[in-house]
Parts: structure tokens; sequence; C-alpha cells
């Protein structure tokens, strides 16, 4: 089930209707980890078997370390230890690719035999996820934190909840757990607003995201072709399109899961805050997938020292975020120098600070003009769009091929074969970036307008006619349906 | 963020608005669904049903149900021609049994037939044999109706429901080839009643070319396939609702090159059936002699497809049989079917102007 469809929305009008239908707390609980569950099974089967294990395993594990007393080794050990299993869970789907040969030889010796074939693993849909929530639970009970839960069906719904099993945000139990004990109560407001939320991820999914990505994934998949000749107007303009469909495609995804979760009387964790307007990379890394980022500063820089540490140090513990970063999301060399590109950007970026400044002051900027502000965004679009370069190529050849060209942007020597193969109709690419540029001026006007705020304020009649008139242009000119590839979410596959 | 406390009166009122702005909602998915859906006439594949529909209530006395093979070799014009007795075709391209089994609830609601005839070849389609898009059309192009509703919750895989129950998602990319006649939505999918089912094939690869190739198959045991054994719900179902309303179910399956390739899936069906339904009679025209004076050569759109000239032929022998199996009343002399004459005509003047176009196609 996509959460883009309409059987998704049958689903949670269901989910929503039932949930608030049953009086009682423990039934609520009950009803939501089943219809969790059964959402997960629609769209993973078989491996639903690995997320109820998960939970098995981290809820056993809760209780475990908060039997033991309280700083104590035995605590610490038992907790790295359930860390260390649920990282090497993640780490055998996740990078079954690279193992799989291995795992084939260690087999065919101890079976004896020869004829086993390759171990075909594929990751279940959101493990990265669920399985950092289970990471963060252990540790914050074993810091004391967080009280262990012990109602096991309210930690399976803690993990397994389903607006956010697939693809995050990813949530801590002090926010989360604290919202599941408390019974919910239907709000018109919150449901309106819920919707409210989840058109805008559908117009952000539906209208940008998708119709990009046909564009990108056709010169993606065959960069040799368009940048034939050293000329790469084309790989520049599918990266920078690459640079919008992810955008859309992951933050149209947490708008529906929060519109979701939402209308249900719950509130999930932004993940994002406007990233393309930072002014700065290491800006731009406080406003993007920000429940992974808080993630990775909390279990990951915070142990390793964080900024109390010498300059050196700072430097590197950026380095290893960024690289577990990289390795998060992929199994692939190029995540690894994608992670490190950015984390090279932020070190470099504050090591330059004092000279830049001086350039700065030399040529008498004004840091607060407005063209200054849009100068650095649109510096730190490119930058961040280089490295975007190395996660969606696949290869680190094919990326090294895609960069320099970016550079010699023109069409001559492009195939004319190349171009057709283009396929987007003018009528959906004029659709598509008119939809990404309403996309980015709501975003620009957001600190400024509240437009959620300023429809409810219109009479009836013009707030109706204009919700009427969204659903029309998302459901006709949304990019859905039989007649396309109805693309998943790509974070579903971290 | 969940104190909210509202007077019954002020939730009454919230609620009646989010029933009123669902149900617009839902109006303009709809009708814009209904725009955008591709104008399909009864001339075209799973086109048929505006046909029906407009039949007077009660007046067939035969109606034939199937796939492609149904619709191509059937002519209702024909059947009346050589016996007088009143016919229509409703079948769908690679229409699957489960389909079927609801086209046959939704037609009976308003007809009441003597004779059910039901083209087999799906009989044979293996569980996963699935076309989409025409899938879409079979179901996509029944009238609303609890049936349409059934076939594309229970007929439809999983993924694909959404699509056959909801016709905005299906076609809404068409936006940008809408034309005036698609925003016609009570008169757009009308057209072409005389033909009453049947599509007729001009032109084509007319194959097969060599004799060889119209040697019947090597009859199989006549057991009943995986794919049969999967199909057979389907099928009782159909023969159950016939036994029912007393209706004669003649499963049969209409020429095909090579001859025969079916008649072993046919023959297990039956034998199958037969065993429970009193009611249920075979008819295989495509055996080599079945059909008298029947090219391979000629009259053959393509590998499985009459032209309209085998039509004419097929047509002809299954009235024969319809009379002298069932006893068939002749109508051509009631009042009540004197339009089925000139639609007759009017279906010469069609097949005339489909062939004076093939010829100049061709040329």
């Amino acid at each position: 089930m996509q959460f883009a469809s309409f059987a998704y929305l049958a689903y949670l009008a269901l989910v929503t209707m039932v949930y608030f239908a049953l009086p009682w707390q423990h039934t609520r609980t009950v009803w939501l980890l089943v219809a969790s569950l059964a959402f997960y099974y629609a769209l993973s089967a078989g491996w639903t078997i690995a997320l109820v294990a998960v939970i098995v395993l981290g809820y056993i594990l809760g209780l475990i370390i908060s039997a033991t007393p309280t700083n104590s080794n035995r605590r610490r050990v038992i907790t790295g230890a359930g860390v260390t299993l649920i990282v090497a869970v993640l780490a055998f789907f996740k990078y079954a690719k690279l193992t799989a040969p291995l795992m084939q030889l260690g087999l065919v010796s101890a079976l004896g035999d020869s004829s086993f074939s390759t171990l075909h693993l594929i990751l279940p849909i959101g493990m990265s996820f669920w399985t950092f929530m289970t990471i963060s639970y252990l540790v914050d009970v074993s810091k004391g934190t967080t009280e262990v839960e012990r109602n096991p069906l309210r930690y399976a719904l803690f993990v397994g909840f389903f607006p956010h099993v697939t693809a995050g945000p990813i949530a801590r139990a002090s926010q989360l757990m604290p919202q599941l004990k408390t019974k919910r109560v239907f709000s018109y407001e919150l449901m309106r607003s819920g919707l409210w939320l989840m058109g805008w991820g559908f117009v952000k999914k539906l209208l940008v995201a998708d119709p990009l990505g046909k564009f990108v994934d056709l010169v993606y998949g065959h960069p040799r072709l368009f940048g034939a000749h050293d000329n790469g107007l084309v790989l520049l303009l599918a990266t920078v399109g690459f640079a919008i469909q992810i955008y859309c495609d992951f933050s149209g995804y947490t708008d529906i899961v929060r519109g979701s979760a939402r209308i249900l009387g719950f509130d999930l964790l932004p993940n994002f805050n406007r990233p393309y307007f930072s002014r700065s990379v290491k800006e731009f890394w406080q406003r993007w997938h920000m429940s992974l980022m808080g993630w990775l500063k909390v279990y990951v820089y915070f142990p390793l020292g964080g900024s109390r540490v010498p300059t050196w140090r700072r430097y590197l513990n950026i380095f290893i975020v960024f690289a577990v970063s990289g390795i998060w999301h992929g199994a692939g060399l190029s995540f690894l120098v994608w992670g490190l590109l950015n984390a090279f950007y932020q070190v470099f970026g504050e090591v330059s600070a004092p000279l830049r400044a001086r350039v700065r002051a030399a040529l008498r900027v004004d840091t607060s003009a407005w063209w200054y502000r849009v100068f650095q965004s649109l510096v730190t679009f490119g930058l961040i769009s280089i490295a975007w370069v190395f996660f969606r190529a696949g290869s680190i050849q094919e990326a090294l091929y895609i960069v320099p060209r970016m550079f010699m942007p023109t069409f001559a020597g492009v195939s004319s074969k190349a171009l057709a193969g283009l396929k987007m109709p003018r009528e959906q690419a004029l659709l598509t970036v008119i939809a990404i540029l309403v996309v980015f001026a709501v975003d620009a006007l957001s600190t400024r307008i509240n437009l959620a705020a300023f429809v409810r304020k219109q009479p009836l009649p013009i707030r109706w006619a204009g919700y009427l008139a969204a659903i029309f242009i998302i459901t006709v000119f949304g990019y859905y349906g039989p007649a396309y590839d109805v693309a998943g979410f790509a974070y579903f596959r971290f | 963020m969940n104190t909210n406390a509202e007077s019954p009166r002020h939730r009454i009122a919230r609620l009646l608005k989010v029933i009123v702005f669902s149900s617009l909602v839902v109006g303009l998915v709809v009708a814009t669904g209904a725009v955008l859906k591709p104008i399909r006439g009864g001339n075209s594949f799973a086109g048929p049903w505006e046909s029906f529909r407009s039949q007077p209530r009660d007046s067939l006395d035969v109606m034939v149900f199937g796939t492609s093979h149904a619709f191509t070799s059937i002519d209702p014009s024909e059947v009346w021609r050589t016996a007088g007795v009143p016919t229509f075709v409703l079948a769908g391209p690679t229409q699957r049994l489960q389909t079927t089994r609801y086209y046959v609830d939704e037609a009976l609601k308003t007809q009441h037939p003597d004779v059910i005839g039901l083209e087999m070849v799906a009989f044979t389609y293996a569980p996963d044999r699935y076309d989409s898009r025409f899938h879409l059309m079979n179901v996509g192009y029944m009238p609303p109706s609890v049936n349409r509703f059934k076939a594309g919750l229970f007929a439809t895989p999983w993924g694909e429901r959404t699509g056959a129950l909801v016709d905005l998602w299906a076609y809404h990319d068409r936006w940008k080839e809408l034309t005036p006649g698609d925003y016609d939505i009570v008169e757009k999918q009308k057209g072409y009643e005389y033909l009453r089912g049947w599509i007729p094939l001009v032109g084509g690869n007319k194959k097969p070319k060599s004799v060889a190739d119209t040697t019947p198959r090597e009859a199989a045991e006549a057991t009943l396939t995986p794919a049969g054994v999967h199909n057979l719900k389907a099928l009782r179902v159909i023969a159950r609702e016939c036994d029912r309303r007393d209706i004669q179910l003649v499963l049969m399956l209409t020429p095909t090159s090579p001859p025969a390739g079916y008649s072993p899936a046919l023959g297990a069906g039956y034998r199958a059936l037969s065993a429970e339904f009193d009611n249920v009679h075979l008819l295989d025209l495509s055996q080599p002699d079945a059909v008298p004076g029947l090219s391979y050569r000629d009259d053959f759109f393509d590998g499985g497809h009459p032209s309209h000239t085998g039509a004419q032929k097929t047509s002809r022998v299954f009235a024969h049989y319809l009379v002298t199996e069932f006893n068939l009343a002749d109508r051509r002399g009631d009042a009540a079917y004197a339009t089925w004459n000139d639609d007759a005509k009017k279906r010469d003047a069609y097949v005339a102007e489909v062939e004076r176009k093939a010829r100049a196609k061709k040329k």
C-alpha cells in the first residue's frame, strides 16, 4: 500500500474512525498495533517477522537493562551487547550484497553443499529507522533518561506505529511514549490541520518528486549517453532535479505521515525546516532529516566527545558522524564518500571562516543584504547538489564522470536520441516547473505567512472552493496510477 | 494537543460539514473520472454496456459472454437474420471468468434470456494471467453497480483495485488529450447499439497462411488442468445462477486457428459441470468442420479470431444450433422487435464502411 494512494486514504479513514470509536485506551493501543502490523504486512509481507523480532528483542533487552543496577558496569555491558546485536541485525540485512559471497562460502563449507546459491537478501522496509529507534530506546533506558516500557503492546506500537514505521521520523521514546500512554481525543482542528499537511505532502510527492524522478532516473541511468562529448547541461539539470526530487519526496512523505499521525492525535517530530534556504552546509544539516541528524548527534557525536574536545578531534568527530550517516544510507562506497564530502564541507567551512571574513571585510560586503543571503543559499545548494551526485550515481566512477561535466553545460554533442529519450510532454514539464516554484515560494514565505491560518480565515465557500481546487489539481495532474510506474518513497529503501 | 470541549450542537454542525465536504470530494472525483474516461462506444473493446442498457427489459432470448473470441465471432444481426433469435454479446478482451460471473449477474438484473452462451477460452487462463489494461476496461466500463464494485474488489489483483474502482485513478493522465466530446459524460459512451456487442474485424493479418497451421492440436486427455481447477469455481457460480433462473447454459468455443486448440479444456469443464447441473450444454465450433465453408485462410483476422466474414458463418451455425437444440421462437414477425431488421441494415452499412476504410488504408 503506497502512502500516495486512495487505498491509504481509505485505510487511514477506517483506522481513525475505529480508533476514536473505541472507548478504552488499552483497546485503542491494540487496534493501532494491529492496524500498524497489517499496514506493514501489506507493504512488506514476510518481513513483518523481522519487525516483530526486533520489537521483541528491544522489549526484552529494555526489561533486562532496567533490572540491572543504575550506572553499573553490568548495565553498560548489557546495553552495549544489545546495541551491538541490533546493529549486527541491521548490518546483516543492509550490507547483505557485500556479505552474501562470504556467507555463501561459509554455508558451503559448513553444509558441504556446493549447489547452495547466492543469498538474495533485501532490506526490510524501514529497518534502518526502527532499529535506530530501538537503539535510542535501549540507550535512554540504560542512562535512565527514559523509563522502561513494561507494556509490550505499547512498546510494540512505539516502534511499529504505521505512520513512521517505513521511513521515520525517527521517534524518541521520551517524545512519543507519553503520547501513547494518554488517551487521544478527536479534534476537528487536528484533523483539518493533519489533512492540510497531508495535502501539501501529496503536492510535493505527486506534482514534483515523481515527475522529476522520471527525468532523473533516465539521465542517471545513462549518464554517458547524456554526457557525451564532455557536455553536461542535461547532467546538470538532472542533478539539480534530483536535489529537488529528494527534498520533495522525503519531505512530502514526512508531511503525509505527520499529517496522518496528527489526525489520530499524535505529534511526530518534524524532519525538514526549509533546508534549501540554508546559508551554510552546517546549517543545511541542522534543517535536513532532522530526526536522523538529531539521533546521530545524541548517540554518536556526543559520546565521541562532541564539541568539548580539541579542535582536531571535533573535526574528526564530524567526519565520523557523517561517515556513519553515509553508511546508514547505503552499502555502496559512494554513500560513504557522500557523507565524508558533507563533513569536509563543514570542516573546510570552519577552517576557512576567518579568511572568508577578511575577504568580505575587504570587499565591504554587507552580510545582512538580501542578495548576499541569496548568494550564500545558492552556494550551499550547489555544494549539496554536488554531494548528491555521489548519493544518486550508484558508484564513485559514475559520480566522477558526472561531476566535472556538470560544469560544461552545453547541449552541443548530446545525441538527439538521448534528448528524445527524455520523453516528458511539454505540458507535464511546464506543470512540474510551476509546481516546483510553488513549493519553494511557499517554503520561502512560510516564515512570514502562515498559509494554513490565512486559508482558515477565509469565508467557508472560498475556503472549500480552494480545498476542492487543490484536490482537483493533485488528483488530475499528479503523477500516479497505472499509466506510470508508481514510485515508492525514496527513503523506504534505507 | 487534545483539549477539546465542544457543545453537542457544535459537534453536529461540524459532523454535517465533514459529511457535506466529503460528498463534494466524492462527487468531484466521480465527475472528473467520468470526463477523463476514454470514449468507448458499442464498437469498442469492453464498450457494449451502454448498448446493452439500451435494450428493452427482458427482450433478449440469448446472451453470449466470454472473451474477445465471443465478441468477434457471434454477430447478433446474423443470428437474427438466420433464426429470428434476439441475441446480445456482452464480452470483454481477455476477460477472466472471475470477471464474467459479475457480467452475468449484472446482465440478469434486466434480462432473462432462455440461453446463455459462455465462450470458454478463459477457462484455460492461469491464475497469474492478467492483462491490466484490458481488465481495467472490462471492469471499469461496467455500469456503476454493486457488481462492478464486486468485480473491482474480488476479481482484481490487490495492486490494481483502485484503478478498477476509481476511474480518476486509472485515467487522470488523459488531461493532456481531452476533446470536447469527453465532457459530455451522459452521451459519450453511447453509440453503435445496433451491433449488440459484436465487433467486426476487417482486414488483419489473415493468419494462418498454410494448411499445416490449420491442423488441430492433438487433444490431450480432457482432464482439468491447474488453470481449469482455478477457474472452475467461477464457472460453477455462473452455472448455479443459470440453474436457479432456469436458463440453459451452453459452454462453447468459437472457431480458432489452429482448430480445437481449447477443446480439451472445454471438454474438461463440461464434464465437471454436467455432473452437477442438468442445464449445461456443449458446443464446440472450434472443431475443423464445425462451421461449414469457413476458410482458415480467408475468414480469420489473426491467428485467434475470425474476421467479419468468419463471424457471419459462425453466427449462422450458432443460430441453427439455438433453434434446433432449444426450440427458441422466431421473433421476426413480432412487433416488439421491429427495430431489429433496421438495425441489421445499419450493421451492414457499418461493416461496409469499415471495409471501405480498410481498403483505403491498404492502398
